[in-house]
Order: structure tokens, then sequence, then C-alpha cells
């Protein structure tokens, strides 16, 4: 059908603007605020790739343009080589089969007034995979695969806990039997305990159906189990990337480091003995972001260019790619 | 804080039971819970959602909302005195005076029609008679102290002006006016990002090192323990089922539960590839709990003994004890 | 609106139908409001085979006369047998009320759910009507449309929908805003859900809830503002009798004849009350949350 080592997912200088605020009493240039800034990104098939950074990024405005459910400012996305762009309505409503979204939020994800058996059927009625009559048995199969009962089928999400929900959500993400699943935050309001549970559910599920994942995340411990990339995002851009073993043992951004000295460690002696770097202040608005390099009010390594010159992604070795000017050909101080 | 383990604890609780009663049944939130905080000392009372650590953390100040809720049983020894005996109006001046809280939620504990200076300075003319101008050069001290930058100027936003980690270092920084001796942080960082959660972290750690206050630190991150506590009770169910100093939860962990806990959470500094090992099921419906040990349905371990008998916590050394009939470390 | 799935747009009334089933079955309040109003409507609708009189029928010999055998609540000011007159009255109040109200609810949140969805210009343009008919005085409207077109109930009736539908637009646009941008609305956008699904399977039902309240409430409202208008001579014309129109009128009257005005009070509160009982449970019926707790 299509070439295999094709990538999936093709997205190419992405911008996403939001308007904020009363249009009537703001004056111009306020008005825009950029959540995603010029990220260019491939997903091959059947990797994760992990993209971790702070709340207000953007990681989660540039998973749901990825998806068009929200539309891109500028930029492009390709799925399967198909401009997102170049679809009509009803066009893009038929690939919506092929990529899912599970979200965070496992209590408000579902809809209250549907059982879940319902909501997990819902996208095989939208794409006609099931009828109103024949359903059951297809969800049936699908609780199963994501571990629980078939008797569960006619109740009401308010009568699950959080765990429970979210093997609704991924069975609803399943159901239309996507290739891309975007898992915005999947895991992060869970309980550890059930975090685990979910985890390998879906690094299970990935093997088994051969799915491709975007792995949105703050917590990098699990994005680094889950992962085979990462990509590290600062205030709507992409500042690092890079295969997951080269990003965690040598990460060469300094807000990267930072982050990663920062990731508690549920171990006594490795927490006490280990360096900390702490990033004075915090993530600066992205209304009014700092002039060059976003980090630079807060980066301990700092130079002169950094507050004229926004660094762009440059490859730093075998598929490490990173957006620093300590990196740069031309600085003296590179190596 | 060796030295602190000889004098006698700053609030010892014991045997603390909590009940909420509605017409559905009756939960034991909090189901006798005993534990001791020194002077100058980090404990953290780590458990996941429904174990019933913040219901704990609210009845040592009184302040689970009845009805629905019901203190039941035990005593909090706080200096002398029994704080779930003497008259509300006593209470009324130790809470926020001598044990302050700091919540999860800084938006919804800042009011947000008055100005930050004014919110720390309240407690401060309140329980310490300063007049309101004194208050408010105060507030603004203590919020350099929790290193807002430009904190005369910040003292005149209101809470909205403020980002997220700034709410909660205001928050902080109104725990810390009275110079209490004892702030109950729940879960003060968990909407945070880390980098974020480490700085306020240390904060706190600095307060303890410098003005010997005692925190008791209410979590669901073991990571966030490791670094700051002197000693950890893990709860579940309503019940501490490991109570130990730090270093001993991490490098031999003797509940089923406590090990099931640290070998769920994926390590950064671990080799990349493992299967994680979750806890298996779901904690129990509090209102029909098992027979026997609330961790049986869960537990890797179990012998028949657990589906009767509920354990007690139980001494393995000086410092570290568990509930449980079996010794995993065995 | 096309898309490869199939609605059944009569699937929303036939929840509706089991809703109200399942209110009548478990909700106590819910099945003594439902008999008051099957019983009054059915009082109502069959008023020609158990009036004793007709209600036209005058007996000056006999005027505001008490309870008596052959008048058991008596007579009105010009010698009607008021029993009769309530009966018949009743058909008038209640369906206007219900009417009214009911078309009120329809036309209001369809263009609510239109306006929230959609946004933009269909928003604006909606939210502007519906400001502009707020602001403009029922009375004088009224007063103007009585001049233009006549009194009479059909044009009453038509007033109040033209009125009455704005409140229930403004209500179901709030919350559609409010559930438009929950997780589980994007999850089915995700899903490849088309606009109609959106709005009929996932927004409308989680926007009901206060609908069926207003609707209670907007069933007494109309009752009551029929009988406000009536006194005024523009609504229902004499000598066609209704609940409102006789509460006034018996309040003239109220030291000699004072089951003239008390009775129809009592029918128009009964009625009320019985709709917002049923409203009650029926909110709680199309809620599985509570619906859930019902079933223990």
């Amino acid at each position: 059908m299509t070439d295999p080592s094709a990538p999936l997912i093709e997205i190419d200088n992405l911008e996403v603007d939001f308007e904020v605020g009363g249009r009537l009493f703001a004056r111009a240039g306020q008005t825009k605020l950029r959540a995603v800034d010029g990220v260019s990104l491939e997903l091959r098939r059947g990797e994760t790739l992990g993209l971790v950074g702070e709340s207000g990024c953007g990681k989660s405005t540039l998973g749901r343009t990825v998806l068009h459910l929200i539309k891109p400012t500028g930029g492009q996305v390709r799925f399967d080589g198909r401009a997102l762009d170049d679809l009509d309505e009803i066009e893009l409503r038929q690939l919506r089969r092929r990529m899912q979204i599970v979200f965070q939020d496992p209590f408000s994800s579902l809809n209250p007034r549907m059982s879940v058996g319902e909501a997990v059927a819902e996208p095989m009625l939208i794409h006609g995979l099931a009828g109103k009559d024949d359903w059951r048995p297809k969800v049936a199969e699908l609780f199963d695969i994501v571990g629980l009962g078939p008797a569960m089928i006619d109740r009401y999400p308010h009568e699950f806990s959080g765990g429970q929900r979210q093997r609704v959500g991924i069975a609803r993400a399943l159901a239309a039997q996507p290739d891309f699943i975007v898992c915005d935050e999947a895991v992060s309001a869970l309980d550890v305990s059930i975090q685990a549970q979910i985890i390998n559910l879906l690094e299970e599920l990935r093997t088994r159906l051969n799915l491709t994942y975007l792995f949105i995340a703050h917590d990098l411990a699990v994005v680094r189990h889950i992962s085979d990339r990462v990509a590290v995002m600062y205030l709507g851009r992409i500042v690092e990337i890079a295969a997951k073993s080269d990003l965690f043992e040598n990460p060469l951004h300094p807000y990267t480091e930072a982050l990663l000295s920062a990731v508690p460690i549920p171990d006594r002696n490795a927490e006490i003995n280990r360096q900390r770097i702490l990033l004075p202040g915090e993530v600066p608005s992205p209304l009014s972001p700092p002039s060059g390099c976003a980090l630079h009010p807060r980066c301990p390594k700092a130079m002169a260019v950094c507050r004229d010159l926004k660094p762009a992604l440059r490859p730093h070795g075998e598929g490490h790619h990173v957006a620093c000017h300590l990196y740069s050909e031309d600085n003296p101080g590179s190596f | 804080m060796t030295a602190a383990a000889q004098a006698p604890p700053l609030l010892q609780v014991r045997d603390l039971a909590v009940e909420f009663g509605g017409d559905g049944g009756v939960v034991k939130a909090v189901n006798g819970v005993s534990f001791d905080l020194h002077r100058g000392e980090i404990v953290a009372l780590v458990g996941e959602s429904g174990c019933g650590k913040s219901v704990t953390a609210l009845a040592l100040l009184r302040l689970v909302a009845d009805p629905p809720g019901r203190i039941t049983a035990g005593s909090i020894h706080f200096d002398g005195e029994d704080l779930l005996q003497i008259p509300l109006p006593l209470l009324r001046d130790i809470r926020g005076d001598r044990i302050a809280m700091i919540f999860q939620e800084a938006m919804n504990s800042l009011n947000p029609v008055h100005r930050i200076g004014r919110q720390i300075a309240e407690p401060l003319s309140l329980h310490r008679a300063m007049p309101m101008r004194d208050a408010l050069a105060k507030a603004v001290d203590l919020l350099r102290s929790v290193r807002i930058p430009e904190a005369l100027r910040r003292s005149r936003d209101y809470p909205h002006q403020f980002s997220g980690g700034m709410q909660q270092r205001a928050m902080i920084a109104m725990g810390m006016g009275c110079e209490p001796d004892i702030i109950i942080a729940d879960e003060p960082t968990t909407a945070l990002d880390v980098t974020i959660q480490a700085q306020l972290l240390e904060l706190l750690q600095q307060q303890v090192v410098e003005k010997q206050t005692s925190i008791l630190l209410i979590t669901h991150n073991l990571g966030i323990v490791a670094r700051y506590a002197d000693r950890v009770n893990v709860m579940y169910a309503g019940r501490i089922v490991e109570q130990a100093k730090a270093e001993d939860i991490y490098d031999r962990p003797r509940h089923p539960y406590t090990l099931g806990l640290l070998q769920s959470v994926p390590r950064i500094d671990q080799a990349i590839g493992d299967k994680l090992t979750p806890i298996e099921g779901q904690p129990p419906d509090p209102i029909n709990p098992p027979p026997g040990c609330p961790f049986r349905p869960r537990c890797r371990f179990a012998v028949t003994r657990c589906d009767e008998d509920i354990p007690p916590l139980r001494r393995l050394t000086d410092s570290q004890s568990i509930a449980c009939w079996v010794d995993v470390d065995d | 609106m096309t898309g490869p799935e199939n609605i059944r747009l009569s699937g929303g009334f036939m929840v509706l139908l089991r809703a109200l089933g399942h209110a009548i079955r478990h909700h106590r309040l819910s099945t003594i409001g439902f008999f008051i109003i099957l019983f009054l409507v059915a009082t109502a609708a069959f008023a020609p085979l158990l009036a004793p009189y007709e209600p036209y029928e005058q007996d000056l010999y006999n005027v505001l006369s008490g309870p008596s055998a052959a008048h058991w609540l008596g007579t009105d000011n010009v010698g009607r047998d008021l029993l009769s007159r309530f009966l018949y009255g009743g058909r008038v109040s209640l369906l206007l009320g219900l009417v009214s109200t009911l078309l009120a609810a329809a036309i209001g949140v369809s263009l609510g759910l239109l306006a929230g969805f959609k946004g933009g210009l269909i928003d604006a343009a909606i939210m502007r009507v519906v400001d502009a008919i707020l602001c403009f005085p029922f009375l004088v409207f009224l007063l103007a449309m009585a001049a233009a077109l006549g009194g009479g109930l059909i044009n009453l009736g038509v007033a109040l929908v033209l009125f009455g539908w704005v409140f229930f637009a403004r209500i179901v646009r709030g919350q559609v805003l409010l559930v438009r941008e929950l997780p589980y609305v994007e999850a089915a956008r995700a899903a490849g859900a088309s606009s109609a699904r959106l709005m009929w399977r996932h927004i409308l039902p989680n926007t009901l809830a206060p609908v069926i309240v207003a609707i209670t409430l907007g069933i007494g409202n109309a009752i009551l503002a029929e009988s406000a208008i009536s006194f005024l001579g523009l609504g229902v014309q004499p000598p066609t009798a209704s609940w409102g129109k006789e509460l006034k009128s018996g309040f003239d009257n109220l030291e000699l004849a004072p089951l003239y005005s008390i009775v129809p009070g009592i029918l128009i509160t009964l009625s009320v009350l019985a709709c917002n009982f049923l409203g009650d449970g029926l909110r709680d019926a199309l809620d599985p949350r509570l619906r859930g707790e019902e079933r223990r």
C-alpha cells in the first residue's frame, strides 16, 4: 500500500497562534499567543515519540494540532503522505478513524450520560465498522483486550475508578482500529500502582497492534520508560530531540539537564548524592517571550549571543538535535 | 536529628480514627493511625488517593467537615495538650499560629478579591496583634524570603496575577508568617512542574534547618519523599502499613505494599527496558472493605491468616514497623 | 451534516419517554406530580362531560351565591356555575401553559444550541435578537399587538412563546459553552463524529437538566402571566373562562364568595407544584449518576 519505511506523521514547521483577551480594547500585537512556534518532527511507523515539557510549553496543543483538532496557523501535518490541510471536512472525519487520542482526565473524558459500552462503540458506529445491533461482541472483545470484564459494558462512567475509566478511554481509542494514538498525559492523573498497569497495557498494545504513539507527558521517568525517542519542548519550541538513551545519558541542552536533575528518584541514597541544577525563576509567559533564546534569562550557561539570536534546531551527533548556541559551529566554546 | 529523637515528640498522634457517614454506609477513612513528629524533622505521610492521608492532616486541626465526617477515636498530643479535647477557641489560637497548613490548590486557598500582601499579613495581625502596617511590612519580607522577585510591588498584586508556582510560594510565606512549630503541607507541589517543585521543597527544607520547624509532608510521590523526609509513614486504606526511617523504606521495604509501590514507579536512574511491576487490582471499596488485611486481594505474599485477621503495626527494628503478617525481607 | 453514520432523530424523544417512565416509577414526588397533572388534564379534557352546567349559562337571580347542592362551588357575579367555569378554564390555562412553554423551550433550546455550538456570527446574531427581546417591555408589546391584531388566546400564546424562548436560549447557550469544552466532546470529535452527532449525542443531553427545571417553572409562569394579562383585558376574552381570569375577578368578590378566587388559586398552585415535582424526577432520571443511586 504505502512505503513502510516512510514516516507515518510528518510535521513541518507547525505554528499555532491563539487569540487572547477581548478584541475590542487590545492593542495590535498583544492579542496573539504563540503556543507552538515552528515545530518540525517525524514519527516513524511503530515508534513511540515522547514529548516532554512543563505546563504551558505547548505540548498538548501540538498533540491536538497533529490530529487537526486545532487548526494550525502555519505549517503542515502529513499523515501517511496526505496533507491534512488539503482534506475537506468529510475526508478529515474519515481519516480520524486512523488517528486517535487518549486524554489525561479519566473523569471528564467520558460522557456521563452514555454507558461505557456505548462510548466504546461510538467510533465503530461512526466509521461503519459495526452496526447499531451488532457492536456488543466487538466491544466485549476490546474490553477483554484492555482488561475489563464484559459485564461492565452497560455500566456508566461514574461507577468506575480512575484506572478503569482510563482503560475505557483506551478501548475507545482502539475501537476504530487506528494506526496512530496521541496519549495526552494519559497516565498522569493515575495513582502509581495503577499507572504502572496502564503503562504496561499501552506497551503491550503497541506491539500487538503495531501502533505508533505520540506520548505527551510531564513525567520524565514515565516518558523514558515508554518512548523510543524523546523531544523536549520549551515555550512552544523543540529544544532537543534524540533517541531516549542518548537524551537521558547525554543531555545537551541546559534545559534538558535541569529538567532531568529535578526529576525525583524514589531512592534515598540516589537522591542525597545527586547534583541538582535549579533553574531560577519561572517559565516566562508565552504572551511576551524573551528575545533570542527563550531560556536565556534562566539559563546558567547563557552567553551574550543568546539574548539576541534564536538558536535553530541543529543536528549534533547521530539522530540527536539540539537548539542551543553552545553547540553551533561558529561558537568558539563549542566542542 | 538524632538528638531530637531523644526529646519527647512535639506532636504525638495515637489511634486516630475518622469516619464519614452517609445513607450509603459508613466509611472508615482513617482507622487507628499513630505517629510522632519531633522538632526540626520532616515526616512524610505517603499513599495513593483515598488512603486517608489528607483526612488525617485535616483531623490534626479538627478541620474535618462535620457532618459528614467525625473524629471517632484517638488523641493528638501537642505541647502537652490533647488537641481533640481542648475547647475550640483555644484550638483556633493554635491554627495558623503554632500549626500552619499549606494546601495543594493554592489558587483555591487564596481569596481572589484580596491582595497577596494583605492575605499574608492577616494571620500576623490576628495571632500576633501586630498593627496592620507592620504586618504588611513583614508580609513583604516573607515574600522576599520565598524568593518572589520585586516583593514589595508583587505584594500589592491579586492572586490571579501570580503564576501557580508563585501562588504556592505565597501560601508557604503565609504558612511561615507566624513562625509555627509545625507546618502541615498537603501535597504542596503536586500541581506544579518538576523544576518549580524542586524550588519549593528546597524552601521548605531551609525552613526546617533555620527555624527548627517540623513539617508533616503529605504526598503520593515517593520520589519527593526520598530526598526530603527523615521518616516515612506509608498509608493504605486508612491505616499506616509501614513506618520507618527514609533510608530503610527505600533500601529495605518490608511491607508488600511499600515494595509494590517502589517497583511500580519507573525510575530515571535505572536500566532501560525492564517491564514495570504494577500492583494488580484496585484499592478496596471503602464502604465494603474485605475481611482481614485490606491489602490482601492485591498482595503477592498473602498467607491464609491474612484472610481473617487484620495485622497490627508491629516493630521489626528500633526504627521500622509494618502492619503485615509476613515480612517481605525474609 | 451528512456522514457515514445515521442518527435517528426520534432517539431523543425515546430517551425522554423512557426517563419519564423511570421518574414515575422510582421517584415518589414525581409519581404524585404525574398523577396530579394527569388528573387536571383529564378534567379539562372531559369538561363538557363533567361540567354540570354550560359555562356561559347565566342566572342573574342567583349571583355570587355560596356553595349549594345545585352549584357545588357557588356562582360568579353574573350567576354562572363556578365549578363548570373552572373545569372549562383549565382547558385554556393548561393548554396555554403547556403549549406555549414547550414551544418556547423547543425554539429556545434549538437556537441556544446552535448559537453556543457554532459561535461566531450565528451566535452574535441569535444573541443580539435575544438581547433585543429581553430589553423590550412585554406589556408594551402586548398592548401594541392587541391594538394591531386584537387580544385573544392565540395572540397571547404567540406573545408568550415570542418572549419565552429567549430564556431557554440563554440557559442552553451557557451550558453548551461549558459542555463543548469538556474532553468527552473533544474525544468524540477526535473519533470523527459529525457536528450533528456532537450536538445531539454529547452536548444536548448534558445541557438538559436546567432546561427541564426552566420548563416546569415556565409552565407555572405562563399560567400566571395569562391571569395578569387577562385581567388587563388583553388575554382571554370574556366570556371565555380561564383560571387566571377567574382568580382575578374572584379577588374582587373575596368577601362574598371566597371560593371564587381560592379554588382557581389552588388549581394554579397545584399544577405548578405538580410540574416541579415531575421535573425534579425527570432531571434525576436523565442523569445516570442519580439514577444509579435510586437503584440501590
